[in-house]
């Protein structure tokens, strides 16, 4: 007897989450928005390997992935920073010029 | 054994879309955002291996991964700060 509920297993709805992810990651604009995308696709990928039964495998991916969104992170609040001070001293230069 | 078929199709459509979003996707004229649609086909890959019971390429695919996207986040904004024509 096999009903609907069979089709819910971590394989399944890992599945699921990495696809969200992805049409996530791609789609939306922002980085920021992106890195929280970028989240739930590291949780899709940790769900298929402990469906696979592969817990020190899994034990490491939880331990880099947030390394690897904290340092994302850091890149773009310091890619904005940059860019915002750039904006400021084009416009102090212009406001000189006038 | 329809989880093999389910982590190994999943892994080969995550390589393909990020793939293609990594080259065409909405704004990679920035560097960041290219940077971060890569994620996703590491993703997939990851999936592969683990459909070939490959535990310790797996691992070091993932911290690999990792330190790949330190590097080269510090590159980009190394190179925003001198300002330079990418």
């Amino acid at each position: 007897m096999s009903s609907i509920l069979d089709l819910i297993t971590i394989t399944n709805v890992s599945a699921v989450v990495l696809v969200i992810g992805t049409l996530g990651v791609i789609a939306l604009p922002k980085p920021i928005d992106k890195v929280i995308m970028l989240s739930i696709l590291q949780g899709g990928l940790i769900g298929t390997i402990v469906a696979a039964k592969y817990l020190d495998v899994a034990m490491a991916a939880a331990i880099f992935d947030p390394i690897a969104t904290v340092i994302f992170l850091i890149g773009i609040i310091k890619i904005d920073e940059i860019r915002k001070k750039k904006e400021k001293e084009k416009a102090g230069e212009e406001g000189i010029l006038a | 054994m329809l989880d093999i078929y389910t982590w190994f199709y999943t892994g080969v459509a995550l390589v393909i879309i990020g793939s293609i979003g990594t080259v065409i996707g909405p704004g990679v004229n920035d560097p960041i955002i290219r940077t971060l649609n890569t994620e996703i086909p590491a993703i997939g890959l990851s999936l592969i291996l683990l459909t070939y019971n490959s535990t310790i390429a797996l691992l070091t695919y993932i911290a690999a991964t990792t330190i790949i996207s330190m590097i080269l986040l510090r590159a980009i904004v190394r190179l925003e700060e001198l300002g330079a024509e990418l």
